[in-house]
């Protein structure tokens, strides 16, 4: 048993505790209204009790690097602000938990897959090492494609065509083991009868600069996003369905790069909603003869507050939706954030965090459920299997491309 | 327009401090309007439960019953029920205002007592009101213990485990509830009380964030539930469904195994905050009056821009039940010297210099003096006995204060209006003759010894010096224990966070430890909020155990467990300067003053019992008033608040002293033929009201007398008269064939009243349970009663202190003789706000 010294030169002190704003971690009134509402609820498992999240940020309002580090709780957290939405003194946990993993003497807990895949995207540009002649040669490979099904010779998934409407922003999946996916939203894309485009020199929306809480990598993988958009003088970037992703570029992102980027940010499943709004996209629920459960990711919800886009969209594009319990702000995370899903060896973690999510989807009642996040989506999946639950697990926006009302040819 | 006379007074609420106001005010020349929503008078207190398990627990609810029974009874005061103000002008002679019942009033002074709303649990969603019917607020656990309801949820269970979570919509920044609401640990430690004293075996854990324990009722009933009720600190934000569903599940940490642990409840409380009433914006625009950033008027004196405007009780600021009177009372004061009113009839405050009536302040140190000021400065001649007059240069040269630093006073004696204080004073013996004696005697601070022997930590008045008058020479590094020897006082805890933030701003590192951190006043929590942002360090324990101190070279060095942190990492804390506030304790010569002034001590030997009947300022005595930390816990601001209090008793003291002839006749009377000289009633008479005239015969002071009966009922020459409730009166007074309830006309009459009573009962109200001995229970019987049943008010609430003792004495005295059981010859408790109880326990007749 080693004495913990309050460290006032502690670093993760200074990066924490913003004086003079409003998150300031040595507020925190330790009224411990946090460690009642942690995703690990009163699971734990063999070398990972899961965070306490009260302790986090009184041993970082203390100055206890080390013992914060040691404590084993960093990396168990999942980054799903639960805590934080109750929080009197609006601590934010996730900036607690990502400036603590950023310390130096943090890095050896940083997963070897998250290590390869922050390298490569930082070289490639894609986490799954896609090289620009692969992607060039996907993307045109499935571009014909799509122009056959569309029955349009106009219809096409471009590539870094300048003067395009939107930007779309894939998950790497789109771009390997789900190409479907990417053919799906282009189908949103043509029906929205605007122009839009893919860009070769970035082609991930994810920034896993994010989870290491490393503000230098969130900047350059942000900047690798924001700086060739910008060039493509594109309207609006338009993110796949990725809960960090959009909280990072919808939200951190002025913070991360220090300016106001040249062009709009906004997600698929709430560019869809406007354009379904405005009447231009038509949906046939019946395609989907059943109601359907939504599940908030953290990232969207709790930390972008966005709430009501997908439940709209997914309104329309099946017989209702089903409000789990609880939901929104109080939504229980799905048990694969903070990092865990990029990490390989989280797999029996995810299913101890993943519990009450299972129980939810069970108690909810349909055998289907959607989300508007691609690791959410993957999680979710899992629970369901793992759980036997025979819940069927979508997005938001790719039902919205199977309910889609399309008149294929050319000038609908 | 033209002036009205008498001035008018609008006042809008009935709660409390509505109704102490119009108290006061209707011994005064003052045509005084209650304007009040709702159909009834009362607020929330008139609805609040009583809490008294086998005592009274001192909250002060079931005051409000005969309060509104007096505001109906009062001549000069007009109720205006299920009314609102349509509109407010004012005009050069005051205001005019419209009613919706078709009225029109002109007034002079508006008193604003707009009370105040409970949060709404259901904007935090995650505690699921509504939707899971085993958690409800203390608001609706009080509607079910009002109504005799609490079996709705935990009739089921044999050991219910209940869970009650504090600072529910409080001390929250994000809600913009800034503030501790003052009340609502209290009030959850009262419920607690009560539920296991109707579920014996109920397990009751409490999750607090700091348990406010402040006051002297607090302190008495914190420390006897402690044993008993699980308190938890860390106040848990969600509750969650069991999977049975029966159960509820709240998440909390398990500190041993390092991890969360879930826990299961029969029924949650939540113990919701005080937020602004309602229709305060409603409130806000017809007075043109401007809220504070939590939605109360902060205001208490007029405000500048609203002269003529005054706002009391939790309109102002969050406040339990006594401390609204209080402030009722203060306003109503304020309005009266403000207007001049005049008393109803002849007072001591007539304008001839010799009828200015005389208070005599009795000390030892600084608390009498600035309360001898105050109370010189409202234009009474003052006499400030024991305690040296203390320089105050923010004050004005007092006019008509006397001192005697040295008085060593020995006796009080006489009553209100009339009293006689002997004192010595350098060899001489003095007399003074006064109408009211102000008790201001100073507590006993006991240094705590960190033991060190010379070395020892030095007391938070040292620390204050130094941090006041030199910040810089200060030690590099500051620690301060909080509750190291036993509850923290709220008047140190506040200063020392002053103190150790001029020590911070002046560059030193300093160091809070505490156990629970007070946060008395609205304002408290910001100031434990600044300390933190200013980068002082707070730290939590759990017990005294848990920090270990040790002599350094240049200080101390200590190892805290620190609370919130994983137990395997002790803090170690180096500082130059160990600060451990003194214990606020009752001073050796209490029992002394107690009994100079024949009171007595509460059970920690402070001044003054907790007979909420004589709180927060008054005795048994009539004019004989406590005033600062020798008789409750208080800080400056109190006081100062308590001296004006008093001062507003004495204003209606004299008003009744002096009411047209000879004080009311108390209907009791010694007979001299018959005494046998024995002085047991001057002895036994809790109200001071026996006075030995120049024939050293004992008799009975109208003015001071309470009509109580209990020296008649203890006379053993039988030489004490009563016209009303004479011994032979009882055999009269029964029916035949009925069961009599002889019920005291304060707590179980008012009670039994609003009960509908069966058939077979018949009611006598009596003045005090005391009346009730043996003989006359017996004498009912006799006359024709099937039975007889005693209520009083329980233990504690008495206002002669112990008339339900007495009565229940007479009762077990009654069942020694043969073939008289309960069946016959019964007792039992009430309080005036709880006829649902008489009901039930009347309806088994
Ligand atoms: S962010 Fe989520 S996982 Fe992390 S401590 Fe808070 S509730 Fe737990
Ligand atoms: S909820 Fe916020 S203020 Fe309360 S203990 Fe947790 S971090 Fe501190
Ligand atoms: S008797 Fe009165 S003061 Fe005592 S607990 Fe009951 S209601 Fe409160
Ligand atoms: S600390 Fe204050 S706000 Fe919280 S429950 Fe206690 S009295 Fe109420
Ligand atoms: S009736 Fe009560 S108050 Fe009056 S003299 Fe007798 S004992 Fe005292």
């Amino acid at each position: 048993m080693e004495n913990a010294v309050i460290n006032k030169e502690s670093k993760l002190f200074k990066l924490s505790n913003r004086l003079m704003s409003d998150d300031n971690i040595s507020e925190c009134l330790t009224c411990g209204a946090c460690n009642s509402r942690c995703t690990w609820f009163d699971e734990q498992l063999e070398g990972h009790r899961g965070p306490l999240p009260r302790q986090i940020v009184r041993m970082a309002a203390m100055g206890m690097d080390r013992g914060l580090v040691d404590s084993g709780m960093l990396w168990d957290c999942l980054l799903c602000n639960r805590c934080t939405e109750v929080c009197p003194m609006d601590i934010t946990m996730d900036v607690v938990v990502r400036k603590a993993r950023s310390l130096d003497i943090a890095d050896g807990l940083i997963s070897h897959d998250m290590k390869k895949g922050i390298k490569t995207r930082l070289e490639l540009g894609d986490v799954n090492g896609l090289t620009k002649e692969e992607f060039v040669e996907t993307v045109e490979w499935v571009s014909e494609e799509f122009t056959d099904d569309m029955d349009d010779p106009e219809a096409e998934i471009a590539y870094d065509k300048k003067g395009a409407k939107f930007l779309y922003l894939p998950n790497p999946r789109e771009l390997g083991l789900n190409l479907l996916h990417l053919t799906a939203m282009g189908k949103l894309f043509y029906a929205m009868k605007e122009t839009w485009t893919l860009s070769s020199a970035h082609t991930d929306v994810t920034n896993w600069g994010y989870f290491v809480g490393k503000d230098d990598i969130m900047r350059k993988m942000a900047l690798m996003v924001v700086e060739p958009a910008e060039e493509l003088g594109i309207e609006a970037l338009v993110l796949s369905e990725c809960g960090h992703g959009y909280h990072v570029l919808k939200v951190l992102l002025e913070d991360i790069i220090g300016r106001k980027p040249k062009f709009e940010v906004t997600s698929i499943p709430e560019l869809v909603l406007d354009y379904a709004k405005k009447g231009v996209l038509k949906f046939d629920p019946s395609v989907h003869p059943y109601k359907t459960a939504y599940h908030d990711p953290c990232n969207i919800a709790r930390k972008s507050g966005v709430y009501d886009a997908p439940r709209e969209l997914l309104a329309m594009v099946c017989e209702g939706v089903v409000e789990l319990s609880p939901n929104r702000e109080d939504a229980l995370c799905c048990g694969g954030g903070g990092g865990m899903l990029q990490d390989s060896e989280s797999t029996n973690i995810r299913m101890v965090t993943g519990k009450r999510k299972a129980e939810q989807m069970k108690a909810a009642g349909p055998p289907n459920i959607a989300t508007a996040c691609l690791s959410c989506h993957r999680q979710l999946g899992e629970l369901s299997k793992h759980y036997e639950l025979g819940v069927r697990v979508d997005t938001v926006a790719s039902m919205a491309s199977e309910a889609l009302v399309i008149n294929t040819g050319a000038s609908g | 327009m033209t002036e009205t006379h008498p001035p008018g007074v609008l006042i809008i609420g009935g709660g409390v401090a509505g109704m102490a106001a119009a108290r006061l005010l209707s011994g005064f020349e003052a045509a005084v309007h209650i304007v009040e929503k709702q159909e009834r008078l009362g607020g929330h207190a008139g609805r609040w439960a009583c809490m008294a398990t086998d005592a009274c627990l001192q909250c002060g609810a079931c005051l409000s019953m005969e309060m509104a029974d007096h505001a109906i009874a009062a001549d000069r005061v007009t109720l205006h029920l299920g009314t609102r103000i349509l509109k407010i002008h004012r005009n050069e002679n005051g205001f005019a205002v419209d009613l919706d019942n078709g009225l029109s009033l002109l007034v002079k002074k508006i008193i604003a007592a707009t009370g105040f709303s409970p949060f709404d649990a259901t904007r935090i969603s995650s505690y699921h009101i509504g939707e899971f019917p085993n958690v409800i607020t203390t608001a609706e656990l009080n509607d079910r213990l009002k109504g005799e309801r609490s079996d709705d949820i935990l009739g089921k269970h044999p050991a219910p485990e209940i869970a009650f979570i504090q600072c529910v919509g409080s001390r929250n920044r994000k809600i913009g509830a800034d503030y501790c609401s003052q009340v609502c640990c209290k009030i959850s430690m009262r419920h607690a009380s009560k539920l296991l004293h109707l579920y014996p075996e109920a397990k009751i854990t409490i999750f607090y964030m700091d348990l406010q324990v402040i006051g002297k009722e607090v302190r008495d009933f914190y420390d006897r539930l402690s044993g008993s009720v699980e308190l938890v600190q860390g106040v848990p934000a969600e509750i969650l469904a069991d999977e049975q569903g029966e159960k509820l599940g709240i998440v909390t940490e398990d500190r041993g195994k390092r991890a969360r642990k879930a826990r299961r409840f029969d029924m949650a409380v939540l113990s919701v905050g005080m937020r602004p009433a309602e229709a305060m914006e409603e409130t806000a625009g017809l007075l043109d009056l401007s809220p504070n950033s939590w939605g109360f008027f902060n205001t208490s004196g007029a405000p500048p821009h609203a002269p003529d405007i005054h706002v009391a009780g939790c309109a102002r600021t969050p406040g339990d039940i006594l401390s609204s009177m209080q402030d009722g009372r203060l306003v109503a004061s304020r309005v009266i010297r403000d207007l001049e009113l005049a008393p109803v009839s002849n007072d001591l405050h007539g304008d001839s210099e010799k009828n200015v009536p005389a208070v005599a302040v009795l000390g030892d140190g600084p608390q009498a003096s600035r309360v001898a000021r105050l109370v010189a400065a409202d234009g009474y001649r003052a006499w400030l006995l024991g305690a040296p007059l203390q320089a105050d240069p923010a004050a004005d040269e007092p006019v008509g204060l006397s001192v005697e630093p040295n008085a060593d006073v020995y006796e009080v004696s006489g009553t209100a209006g009339n009293f006689t204080v002997g004192y010595t004073a350098g060899g001489r013996r003095e007399r003074l003759f006064c109408a009211a004696v102000i008790a201001a005697f100073e507590p006993h601070h006991a240094g705590i010894d960190a033991g060190f022997g010379s070395e020892k930590a030095v007391s938070s008045e040292v620390f204050s010096a130094m941090a006041k008058e030199n910040p810089e020479n200060l030690p590099d590094s500051v620690a301060i224990i909080f509750d190291y020897a036993g509850h923290e006082n709220k008047a140190l805890a506040r200063t020392a966070l002053e103190d150790a933030l001029r020590a911070k701003v002046a560059g030193k590192t300093v160091y809070v430890i505490a156990r629970k951190m007070l946060v008395h006043k609205a304002d408290g929590q910001r100031l434990f909020d600044r300390v933190k942002k200013e980068g002082i360090y707070f730290l939590r324990y759990e017990d005294a155990s848990g920090i270990n101190i040790e002599k350094t070279a240049d200080g101390f060095g200590l190892t805290v467990a620190e609370a919130t942190i994983p137990t395997d990492h002790p803090v170690r804390v180096e500082c130059g300067l160990l600060v451990i506030p003194p214990q606020v304790m009752a001073s050796p010569d209490f029992p002394d003053k107690a009994r100079l002034l024949r009171q007595r001590l509460d059970r920690e030997g402070f001044l003054q019992s907790p007979n909420v009947r004589h709180r927060l300022t008054r005795s048994t005595r009539r004019g004989v008033f406590f005033a600062g930390s020798g008789h409750d816990e208080t800080d400056v601001d109190d006081l100062r608040a308590e001296t004006e209090d008093i001062l507003a008793h004495i204003r209606a003291l004299s008003v009744k002293m002096s009411a047209a002839g000879p004080p009311a006749d108390p209907g009791v009377a010694i007979n001299e033929r018959m005494c046998a000289k024995c002085l047991t009633c001057y002895r036994i008479c809790p109200h001071g009201a026996i006075v030995l005239n120049d024939k050293m015969m004992p008799q009975i002071d109208p003015a001071a007398c309470f009509s109580c009966h209990l020296c008649m009922a203890n006379c053993p020459a039988h030489a004490i008269d009563s016209e009303a409730f004479a011994n032979n009166a009882f055999a009269e007074m029964a029916k035949k064939d009925k069961t009599v309830l002889f019920a005291c006309e304060r707590s179980a009459y008012l009670a039994a009243e609003e009960a509908s009573l069966p058939e077979a009962v018949q009611m006598v109200s009596i003045p005090c349970a005391c009346r009730m001995n043996v003989d006359v229970m017996l004498k009912a019987l006799l006359g024709g009663a099937s039975r007889v049943i005693v209520a009083g008010c329980h233990d504690g609430n008495c206002r002669s202190m112990d008339g339900a003792r007495e009565a229940a004495l007479g009762v077990r005295q009654a069942h020694r003789i043969p073939g008289m059981d309960e069946s016959r010859v019964s007792f039992f408790s009430a309080a005036a706000n709880e006829a649902s109880r008489i009901r039930r326990i009347l309806s088994k007749t």
